[in-house]
């Protein structure tokens, strides 16, 4: 196979690894929003065992997505936004005062993560 | 560590293959975009094995994109001449006949200093026995002797005065080289119909006079014609 047509494909699989990295990383966000907002939604409610039960069920989405996540994102955005989310369960079973800002938190890292797949111009520079 | 032991194979055997696949030349041969691209792949390659945090994707995938681009790049400026004077600049003529044409070289930002460390470089230590010296566009300079100042070779060689000038480069007339020549288009006619052949089909048409001429066809190898 020449250099040229060798290059072509490398550059379609690199544009196509982009296209599913960004698509893969937004889908599994938008999954976690969900369920957060689940969370965020009884924790206003102050249905805490519902809370509870919905962030155990985040921590575990995040558990499994994490492996995949690791090859594509930086760690130690992931890093943070694992400390955020662990920390919710405690926070919920203690009906702890900075649970709204610690869900806050939660969902600024991840809208951030979701957003930061987009190639924006304003990103770019 | 054995993290960082396994990322750096990895991204050694991707280095390899890129360069591999760039086709690499010398350092002193590099046009300007392919001294950009290794300089870059060096330094990308280096970000993943510093940092273990980040994805091995960060570096491979930068690396294989500047490479796959250097590679279009450079088939795309094969096809088109304008594109490959934008990207890589074009020869210039610095001495000729014993001349210095300090214009050019003022362009260049070549000093004096430097026009003498190139020519004793190519074993020429007084400018009055150049014949003619161009700039490559790697940076190089290319000399080319008078006569008398020649090396003594066993075949007995004839003072042909300047080297040949290029009239047909890649199937495109080239009008400074035809203009050079003292030659014309008419001349040109004439000895691609004697072959049958049309510009586009002509490989390279290097000239020195009317009788002395290498005419190389697409695809075939050999000088046809010659005086």
């Amino acid at each position: 196979m020449s250099r040229i047509r060798l290059s072509g494909c490398i550059l379609i699989a690199i544009v196509s690894l982009c296209i599913f990295s960004a698509v893969y990383v937004r889908r599994s966000c938008l999954g976690l929003l969900d369920t957060l907002s689940r969370v965020e939604v009884h924790a206003g409610k102050e249905e805490y065992a519902a809370a509870a039960q919905a962030a155990a069920e985040l921590n575990d989405a995040w558990s499994r997505l994490m492996p995949r996540l690791n090859m594509l994102v930086s760690s130690d955005k992931l890093t943070q936004i694992g400390g955020e989310l662990s920390r919710l369960t405690p926070l919920i079973d203690t009906e702890n005062d900075e649970l709204g800002a610690e869900l806050a938190e939660s969902r600024t890292l991840l809208e951030q993560l979701y957003y930061g797949e987009i190639p924006l111009l304003s990103r770019l520079f | 560590m054995a993290i960082g032991f396994l990322r750096s194979l990895i991204l050694y055997g991707v280095v390899i293959f890129s360069v591999r696949l760039m086709g690499k030349r010398q350092i002193g041969e590099l046009q300007p975009s392919e001294l950009v691209i290794t300089i870059l792949v060096s330094n990308i390659a280096t970000l993943p094995l510093e940092n273990l945090d980040i994805p091995l994707l960060t570096g491979i995938v930068p690396i294989l994109s500047l490479v796959c681009f250097e590679v279009l790049a450079s088939w795309a400026t094969l096809r088109s001449r304008r594109l490959r004077r934008i990207l890589s600049g074009s020869p210039k003529i610095i001495i000729r006949d014993g001349v210095i044409d300090q214009k050019v070289l003022g362009e260049l930002r070549f000093s004096a200093d430097d026009l003498m460390t190139a020519l004793r470089g190519s074993g020429v230590f007084d400018v009055s026995e150049v014949q003619f010296a161009v700039v490559e566009t790697t940076g190089s300079v290319s000399v080319y002797p008078k006569y008398a100042s020649r090396p003594v070779t066993n075949v007995p060689e004839q003072d042909r005065g300047d080297p040949p000038d290029v009239l047909i480069s890649d199937g495109k007339l080239i009008p400074h080289g035809l203009a050079a020549s003292g030659l014309d288009r008419a001349w040109i006619d004439r000895v691609l119909s004697r072959q049958q052949l049309k510009i586009r089909d002509v490989f390279l048409l290097a000239a020195r006079g009317q009788q002395d001429y290498c005419l190389i066809r697409k695809e075939e190898g050999g000088c046809h014609g010659s005086g």
